[in-house]
């Protein structure tokens, strides 16, 4: 029995005055894969950068409403963000290793959140990370060479090792794989599928075909609104609304 | 329904259930013919019947060959999926319509003139329901309509009253005059192809009762046939 | 267009035009480029025609005096030196500070921001010699600093720093990507630790060459010192911040002041030492900006 990780009730975002994501309402489980489809501007990455808060670095952006991480709200004043984004970690759609060492990359985050106290403790956490994130192997033997040297593919595959390093329960994952080609998609799809064991991921992406093959839910966004949320199997051969409809058999617009 | 931006996938499923419409209606003068040339004993048109069922064929493979196409070319999902699912299942189940009517066809030589047996007024009713239930559910494939195919659905259980009607009254009429027996076993034959029509139209008419809805129709669990029931 | 199009008279023309146009600022900026490098080469003859031959020793260690002969430039250069390392000191971190206070912390859309960033690039292009005015009225009048002292000048030379040091800070800050920021809040750091274990370093080649030109453009100032005093002949070089000093560019004012033309060749040789200063100062910059650029 899956329990539920994230839970969002009435769910409004705001830019300013302009409201990008009206009374959404959605259960996030554990142990699966959560994906956010939608077309251009629906407010998905929107929706998606409210669970871990990041839309607080945007100076203009309300939200209301409640978002719950195993029964606490994220938005109460005694959540602080830093903690919180420890637990919620995120992958961004363009690869953005920090300008540093493979191995610096990692350890940062343990290191600010103090997660290994010794140099033994750091290399084991390096390397458990860039393990179950399929790199070590690649990597194992230049750890301090730069992150930024990497290819595309094992640079998101770096991002998302220095995301699991601080142990996360959920991880956000902003169209992972838009930058990268093919094989690179496939391999970083495998990883997710892999990674689900342990964690709760949400992944938003604009492809259908990637959301089919990598998620059990799925949700459908419209201009802002929770259109559809079902499981993938459903929402792909049989979905309940005409606008999922429309939009999954490319007669949108 | 709105239109796909990518015109083409329109003109393909288009395409698709074009063909598949006219399977469906090769397949149903198949019957008719089949059933003219068996009453005026017309071997001519037996003969044309037989010839004809090369075209079905042809058509099931080029049927085949889109679907695959459209599969890899477009990725369909929901309701054009299921279409193009269907379509596929559909062009098969009409081949084998297409089949049985041409083996009504052949037979038509092995019943001369003579030796009318008397159960034989009862094919053309028999027929015309089957026929009846082919062009029905074409026209409910045409146009996605569930609940027609859920209608032609019922009408089996008619059809299959009538073979067991028949079914009795041959074996009865060879128990009372073997002679007869070549002439009626053929007719059981042809009574049996018809019943099998039927079952095969209902095939159909569950595929597009799930193209239409995306749900497995139940209706032919309720049904029963009794034709190996005990006398 | 036609087949014919391509082709076409008309076609070919207007091809051509768009070429001669294309030659014609090619060559055109390259004057503006050879005139600009004619004026300072030209300056650069003068000077090195007219002072190479005062260079020497006893000119670089020596300090001034009224006999042009013995006359050296080591007093000034030492004020120049203290003063510089008072601005520098001053300057650079509220200059740096104000500049990730600005870019990082201050609430977006509000007046009173609006307003501290308006004051602070017009502070920019205010005229050097208000700063003296500035600097005689508050440190020595106020504060009772004394006068002529590398103190006084450094403080009055901080104060005209730093706005120069805040602006390429900021813009330095700003065309650090975002998305750097992003993967350090998104992985749970602080704000504080953003900026200054991933902004900061990234910014550090724009913001130490903006310090260096700006530190340059001090160095080379003599309007504000005047106004504090730092005109005064001072025979011996200074022992600390607070002895009474001249600055290079006010002994070259001085000397060229003189009459006695002796000092001709002193005023140039002393200007060959400031340039030298000069670029030393910018290779400094190339080669710091150099070292700390970290590639991404």
């Amino acid at each position: 029995m899956t329990e539920t990780k994230l839970t969002a009730r009435n769910v409004d975002v705001y830019y300013g005055q302009k409201k990008a994501i009206d009374n959404v309402s959605i259960d996030i489980d554990n142990g699966l894969v959560t994906a956010f489809i939608g077309p251009s501007g629906c407010g998905k990455s929107t929706f998606l950068r409210s669970l871990n808060r990041m839309n607080d670095t945007i100076a203009d952006a309300r939200v209301t409403g409640e978002i719950l991480l195993d029964g606490e709200d994220i938005y109460a004043a005694s959540m602080d963000p830093v903690a919180l984004r420890a637990r919620v970690g995120m992958v961004f759609q363009k690869p953005n290793p920090f300008p540093k060492s493979i191995y610096e990359n990692i350890a940062y985050g343990p290191r600010i959140h103090g997660l290994a106290s010794n140099k033994a403790d750091m290399d084991v956490v390096i390397e458990r990370s860039l393990t179950k994130a399929g790199l070590w192997d690649e990597v194992k033997d230049r750890l301090h060479d730069a992150g930024t040297a990497l290819s595309g593919g094992q640079q998101q595959r770096l991002c998302i090792a220095r995301a699991i390093a601080v142990s996360p329960e959920v991880i956000l994952m902003d169209e992972p794989c838009s930058a990268l080609d093919p094989i690179a998609t496939a391999k970083i799809e495998e990883l997710i599928d892999e990674l689900k064991e342990n964690y709760a991921i949400v992944i938003v992406t604009h492809s259908m075909q990637q959301a089919a093959r990598v998620s059990q839910r799925t949700a459908f966004f419209h201009l802002g609104n929770l259109v559809e949320y079902g499981e993938t199997d459903q929402v792909f051969t049989n979905p309940r609304e005409e606008k999922t409809k429309d939009y999954i058999t490319g007669r949108y617009g | 329904m709105v239109d796909h931006t990518v015109k083409a996938f329109d003109s393909e499923i288009g395409q698709l259930r074009g063909l598949v419409a006219e399977m469906g209606g090769l397949a149903e003068v198949a019957i008719r013919d089949a059933i003219q040339a068996l009453t005026n004993h017309d071997e001519e048109l037996a003969g044309q019947v037989v010839a004809a069922d090369a075209k079905l064929d042809a058509l099931e493979a080029e049927v085949d060959r889109l679907a695959v196409r459209t599969i890899a070319l477009r990725a369909p999902m929901a309701d054009d999926l299921r279409d193009v699912i269907a379509a596929l299942k559909i062009s098969g189940v009409i081949e084998r319509i297409g089949d049985y009517a041409k083996n009504i066809a052949k037979r038509v030589n092995a019943l001369d003139g003579r030796n009318k047996v008397e159960p034989i007024t009862l094919v053309p009713a028999m027929a015309e329901i089957a026929e009846g239930m082919v062009r029905d559910v074409l026209n409910a494939y045409g146009s996605r309509d569930a609940a027609l195919a859920v209608e032609v659905i019922r009408r089996d259980q008619k059809l299959d009253q009538f073979y067991n009607t028949l079914f009795r009254s041959l074996l009865t009429h060879m128990m009372e005059s073997p002679s007869t027996i070549t002439v009626a076993t053929q007719l059981l034959f042809i009574a049996r192809n018809l019943e099998r029509i039927g079952d095969h139209a209902t095939n159909v008419a569950e595929m597009v009762y799930y193209a239409a809805t995306g749900e497995y129709c139940t209706e032919r669990d309720s049904q029963t046939d009794d034709t190996g029931a005990p006398e | 267009m036609t087949d014919a199009g391509w082709q076409s008279p008309e076609f070919t023309r207007r091809l051509a035009k768009r070429h001669a146009a294309e030659r014609r600022f090619k060559r055109l900026g390259f004057s503006a480029v050879a005139l600009s490098l004619a004026f300072l080469a030209l300056l650069l003859f003068i000077m090195l025609r007219n002072g190479l031959g005062g260079i020497d020793w006893q000119f670089l260690s020596g300090s001034d005096s009224t006999n042009a002969h013995v006359a050296g430039v080591w007093g000034a250069t030492k004020g120049s030196l203290l003063t510089m390392l008072v601005t520098l000191l001053l300057s650079f971190p509220m200059g740096v500070l104000a500049a990730v206070y600005l870019e990082e912390f201050a609430p977006k859309n509000r007046r009173w921001v609006e307003w501290v960033e308006v004051s602070i690039n017009n502070l920019a292009a205010v005229p050097s010699i208000i700063f003296g005015l500035l600097g005689l009225a508050v440190f020595i009048n106020t504060l009772g600093f004394p006068r002529s002292s590398p103190l006084v000048g450094g403080l009055t030379l901080a104060l005209m720093t730093m706005p120069v040091i805040v602006i390429s800070g900021r813009n330095a800050i700003k065309a650090v990507p975002p998305s750097i920021r992003d993967a350090a809040l998104a992985i749970g750091a602080s704000k504080v630790q953003t900026v200054f274990h991933h902004v900061l370093p990234l910014a550090l080649p724009g913001i130490l060459t903006g310090t260096i030109i700006g530190m340059a453009r001090a160095l080379g100032e003599t309007a504000p010192l005047l106004m504090i005093g730092m005109r005064a002949f001072v025979a011996t070089p200074p022992g600390g911040v607070t002895d009474p000093s001249s600055v290079l560019p006010m002994q070259i004012f001085l000397w060229s002041d003189e009459i006695d033309k002796a000092f001709v060749q002193n005023t140039s040789a002393a200007i060959i030492v400031l340039l030298v200063f000069l670029l030393a100062m910018n290779g400094l910059a190339i080669y710091l900006r150099n070292k700390f650029e970290v590639r991404w």
